[in-house]
């Protein structure tokens, strides 16, 4: 090749640093504007699969009303059925026995996802399970699986994770969806603690302990009680699972659940415990991490398969990933009947939360929604106009 | 490539050779900075939550405890659940339950105002004060303190006339 007269040919083929740098700080910029894009699109692809994944609930709920005349129970009365007696006070799950005789022994925390399953296409996981056995949270004992349950929870281990839900380890029975219980009422579907089995009482201002949710406890509800409408009516919404943070030295995040200051053991009127519930939580190793999650290296699971506000169900009382803490009346793991809760929806999706309605539209639901028509999409029979469609 | 291009034929220093002047020790400092911020960076992306080891830790000092309770080695057993309230990864329901038996296996030691001050802890997360009321109960019949002791099993069967004794 003949070179051009004058041109400086260079001694030697190596990059100088500054070169370099340069290089890297032109692919550096080019990537920094690159990236916010990609992750936009691969943020509403996982926002996509969430939305499929709640409408999928949303018909399977249908489907099991076809199939039943009704929709599934939100929990099952009663809570603990031992050794032949209701138990009427606290039900302390560590204490059930799935090896105790089933003829006299029975517990009623089934969630409504496990009641669905043969209506997303996964009957073989729902014959997985022994519905004659008390149920247990135990997974593990001593690391090797204990649950009778556990090859089902095991099989149909991501049936429920949102992909954003960056708390959802993959590991098996988490959940990152839960039913509308409570509608715009924060109650369990009984009394108190100790009064497990009194789903008639009403709270001072007038709301019943059963809730007015999609959802309640004992018997399923039907189509006709849904006095404003399936498609007015929130069935499934996204809720984040905890933060898995150790509680004893981190504060509380906006996923995790805390008790309520003060404490108390009753049907505290709803905006009472709104207003308790916005307050800032000191840290406190009583601060519930797990919430719809079983964490690594630990033996329990707050997952899918049972029904409670430490797990499953979550409630319109306040404003979807609002800035208070979602906090129980009695305690940070609101799991039995008479523990009342505040459990929002929450997603990881920025400002938005998906919410599936009755009748099986999925509707994204922004943050900034008006409180009282969060709540009326919340309640079942209100009677409350919502002045836009969602 | 190009790092074989810059360090080929041996030389100390690509830089140096080509431009002809002193290395660029202030870039090379740059660089350095800069690949220990990336490795910093790296390093605090992965801290938060509690590794899955010291959750294990803490449920395996639990179930020590429980067993060491059950065979009546309350030393052991007040080992095994200090250790386990000192490690992340008990739920709210768990910290309980073992400061409840911590509190039983203190009593036994004859550590009252210990046990009492675990019990106290354990009143404010407790869900099931009936227990806490039992556990108190037991802790001041091995203090000799009886009426007490009735006062407090007469609470708990008021909070839950099943509830089950602690510590028997």
């Amino acid at each position: 090749m003949v070179r051009a007269q004058g041109t400086v040919r260079r001694p030697h083929g190596g990059f100088t640093l500054v070169e370099l740098l340069v290089v890297i700080a032109i692919i550096g910029i080019l990537i920094a504007l690159l990236l916010p894009a990609v992750q936009s699109a691969r943020e509403s692809a996982r926002r996509t699969s969430c939305i499929n994944n709640l409408k999928q609930m949303g018909i399977a709920a249908q489907s099991f009303e076809s199939a039943n005349q009704h929709f599934p129970p939100g929990r099952l009365l009663p809570d603990w059925l031992l050794n032949g007696q209701v138990r009427t006070s606290y039900t302390n799950y560590d204490a059930v026995n799935q090896e105790a005789p089933p003829e006299n022994n029975s517990t009623g925390f089934k969630s409504v996802h496990v009641q669905i399953l043969p209506f997303m296409e996964q009957t073989a996981v729902y014959n997985l399970i022994d519905f004659d056995r008390p149920q247990v949270l135990r997974m593990t004992l001593g690391g090797k699986p204990y649950n009778i349950n556990y090859q089902a929870y095991a099989t149909a281990a991501g049936l429920f994770v949102c992909p954003s839900d960056g708390n959802c380890k993959r590991l098996i029975s988490e959940n990152s969806y839960r039913y509308n219980f409570g509608g715009s009422t924060p109650y369990g579907g009984a009394e108190s603690t100790n009064k497990q089995t009194n789903v008639k009482a009403m709270s001072s201002d007038g709301f019943p302990a059963t809730g007015n949710g999609a959802f309640s406890i004992g018997d399923g509800l039907r189509s006709g009680q849904f006095k404003d409408g399936l498609s007015q009516t929130a069935f499934f919404a996204e809720r984040a699972a905890g933060s898995g943070y150790d509680m004893k030295e981190s504060p509380p995040t906006h996923t995790d659940i805390v008790t309520m200051n003060p404490r108390s053991d009753r049907l505290v009127p709803r905006d009472e415990m709104f207003t308790a519930c916005a307050q800032q939580p000191p840290v406190s190793p009583y601060n519930f991490n797990s919430a719809g999650r079983w964490l690594f290296g630990t033996d329990w699971s707050d997952g899918w398969p049972f029904a409670a506000y430490s797990s499953t169900m979550y409630n319109h009382v306040a404003p979807p990933n609002w800035g208070g803490w979602d906090c129980g009346n009695w305690s940070a793991i609101p799991d039995t009947p008479g523990e009342h809760a505040i459990v929002s929806a929450r997603s990881q999706h920025p400002g938005i939360v998906n919410v599936c309605f009755g009748d099986a539209h999925v509707s994204t639901i922004p943050d900034g929604i008006a409180l009282d028509v969060w709540r009326a999409l919340g309640s079942r029979n209100g009677g409350e106009p919502v002045r836009d469609a969602y | 490539m190009l790092t074989e291009t810059i360090l080929r034929d041996g030389q100390t220093s690509a830089l140096a050779r080509h431009a002809g002047r002193r290395p660029a020790v202030g870039a090379d400092r740059l660089v350095s900075v800069l690949l220990a911020g990336l490795l910093l960076g790296a390093l605090g992306c992965s801290g938060g939550e509690p590794a899955e080891a010291e959750r294990a830790d803490a449920q395996s000092a639990l179930d020590d405890g429980v067993a060491a309770l059950a065979r009546q080695d309350y030393a052991g057993a007040e080992a095994q659940f200090t250790a386990a309230l000192g490690a992340p990864g008990l739920n709210a329901d768990q910290m309980v339950d073992v400061q409840l038996s911590r509190a039983v296996a203190r009593a036994h030691l004859g550590h009252y105002e210990q046990a009492h001050e675990d019990l106290n802890q354990a009143e404010l997360g407790a869900a099931d004060l009936a227990r806490v009321h039992a556990a108190r109960s037991y802790v001041y019949a091995l203090e000799g303190k009886t009426p007490l002791a009735e006062q407090e099993w007469v609470t708990a069967q008021e909070l839950n006339p099943a509830v089950e004794a602690v510590g028997q």
